[in-house]
């Protein structure tokens, strides 16, 4: 039991720890981005690395999700005679929260962890020593085109994910549960709000931002060797993804005004 | 051999945590000079010549090189000097999402304004120089120990330093590739004037390419001198550890 709480302290401790690396982080990237050099094209090999790393995963997730979503909200307007609602719940659900969230939190696995096991690796083996040394500063050379390469992407990926999730909705309900095609895309676009989207948009960007923060922060605390590449790889994705969650409440409430 | 002191280290301490690395070393390396740093595994020879290229920075004491202190230089300063100075790391430390020809070319295109065809015969000047002509395209993960260290090498001279700072530069290598390392780091020396250090604990190496020895031990400089007042000094930490025996002050045996 000890040591249960010591465990769930420990936790907490190292994303207090965390946060304040990545404000730290955060604030020389942003330094370093008001002044030469700039890496463009790192920027562009990240984006790809982001999008092709991301994409698979969002698809599947925004699909299924969607689905997953319109079936229960079509169990639950049932009760009350109100199921041809299903398409407008699942857009605004979809593009609002579903998609910007767990895909991030996708992405928080698959690219949050790449980055922090790239970044590890380049420490542990002296390779962010050679940059240095080389006159390179590792902060512009590898966190920067990171930050900028998942803060672009994300709603990107999250805006194709928007689209397979409200298709996966229609799916459900009209292919599944027999619904009518016509009020399906009716009531979706009759009542989905530009801000909707923006706002999912947005909540992505910021997202993409956490996600490589922890990802660099992570990486570039690593020592050890092998293992100490596993464990920032870990951490990566914790970090990543707490990150999300709570600041999601935030941004949430910011959004909605 | 210049007089001017190129290098100077003032009384450098450093500590990660309770562990006092650095005590106070003093040592001065003059223009054109080989030193040869010696020391046991731990002694804090590579933490010290992380401090001359600014990877670490000292508790207390300082570094000069060419006059400008290194701890006190802004970001833009310590790039330049950066740029003055070659590392060849003891793992070469290649990148290994590049390869050998990128790897090389790295400073180049990071620093000068060289066109591609420019910097394609420089990679090919260096590379040739250590040995490995040609090999521009192949991937780190495909080489040797002796091959990445050429290669490191390769890529810490591109930019033609002044100064060539080598940590271990021959642990891990066979003796026969060992003596070609030794041979390109006293071609460098003696054609292009390279100041350098060198740290290791390969007393063989360190015989082969130092002007003066310096020898780390318990934070401090020891003693130093040339390889013959080191191989004839009274002292018997540098007696034991120059001859590797078991036996003696360093081990309290």
């Amino acid at each position: 039991m000890i040591r249960l709480i010591a465990g769930l302290g420990r936790a907490v401790i190292d994303f207090g720890e965390d946060i304040g690396q990545v404000a730290i982080l955060l604030f020389k990237a942003v330094a370093s981005l008001l002044k030469p050099p700039y890496y463009f094209h790192m920027w562009f090999v990240q984006m790809l690395e982001v999008g092709n790393r991301s994409l698979p995963v969002v698809l599947v997730t925004a699909l299924f999700s969607g689905m997953v979503f319109a079936l229960q909200s079509w169990q639950g307007f049932e009760r009350f005679g109100a199921t041809e609602m299903t398409g407008t719940v699942v857009a605004i659900a979809i593009t609002r929260e579903m998609v910007p969230v767990l895909a991030s939190l996708m992405v928080a696995g698959r690219a949050g962890s790449a980055m922090a096991a790239e970044i590890g690796t380049m420490v542990v083996t002296e390779q962010v020593d050679a940059l240095r040394t080389m006159g390179t500063d590792p902060i512009e050379y590898l966190a920067v085109p990171r930050l900028i390469a998942t803060s672009i992407m994300l709603p990107v990926v999250v805006m194709i994910g928007d689209m397979v999730g409200i298709y996966g909705g229609y799916l459900v309900v009209v292919k599944l549960m027999g619904g009518g095609e016509v009020t399906y895309w009716q009531r979706t676009w009759e009542f989905l709000m530009m801000s909707d989207v923006t706002s999912g948009l947005i909540k992505a960007a910021v997202f993409g931002l956490i996600i490589a923060l922890f990802g660099c922060v992570r990486g570039f605390n690593t020592s050890g060797g092998a293992q100490g590449v596993g464990r920032a790889t870990t951490g990566a994705v914790v970090g990543g993804s707490m990150g999300i969650l709570i600041s999601n409440f935030f941004l949430t409430k910011l959004l909605i005004g | 051999m210049d007089d001017g002191v190129f290098i100077s280290i003032e009384g450098l301490h450093k500590a990660f945590g309770d562990d006092q690395v650095l005590q106070g070393v003093d040592l001065s390396v003059h223009r054109g000079e080989s030193m040869v740093v010696i020391g046991g595994s731990g002694s804090g020879k590579s933490v010290l010549i992380k401090h001359v290229v600014g990877l670490l920075l000292p508790d207390a004491g300082h570094i000069k090189v060419d006059g400008m202190v290194v701890a006190g230089l802004n970001r833009t300063e310590l790039n330049e000097l950066r740029q003055r100075m070659g590392m060849l790391f003891q793992y070469a430390a290649l990148f290994d999402s590049m390869n050998v020809g990128e790897n090389v070319a790295f400073a180049l295109r990071q620093h000068t304004k060289m066109r591609d065809a420019e910097i394609k015969d420089r990679v090919e000047e260096v590379l040739a120089w250590v040995g490995l002509e040609g090999d521009e395209e192949k991937w780190p993960a495909e080489l040797s120990g002796g091959m990445k260290k050429r290669v490191g090498l390769a890529r810490a001279i591109a930019l033609g330093p002044e100064i060539m700072l080598y940590d271990e530069p021959t642990t891990g290598l066979d003796p026969i590739l060992a003596d070609q390392i030794y041979d390109l780091i006293i071609d460098l020396n003696e054609r292009l004037h390279v100041t350098s250090i060198s740290i290791t604990h390969d007393m063989v190496s360190a015989y082969k390419i130092a002007d003066r020895i310096a020898m780390l031990y318990r934070g401090k400089i020891e003693e130093i001198g040339s390889p013959e007042e080191i191989q004839s000094s009274p002292n018997p930490v540098i007696q034991q550890f120059i001859h590797g025996r078991a036996e003696g002050p360093i081990t309290g045996r």
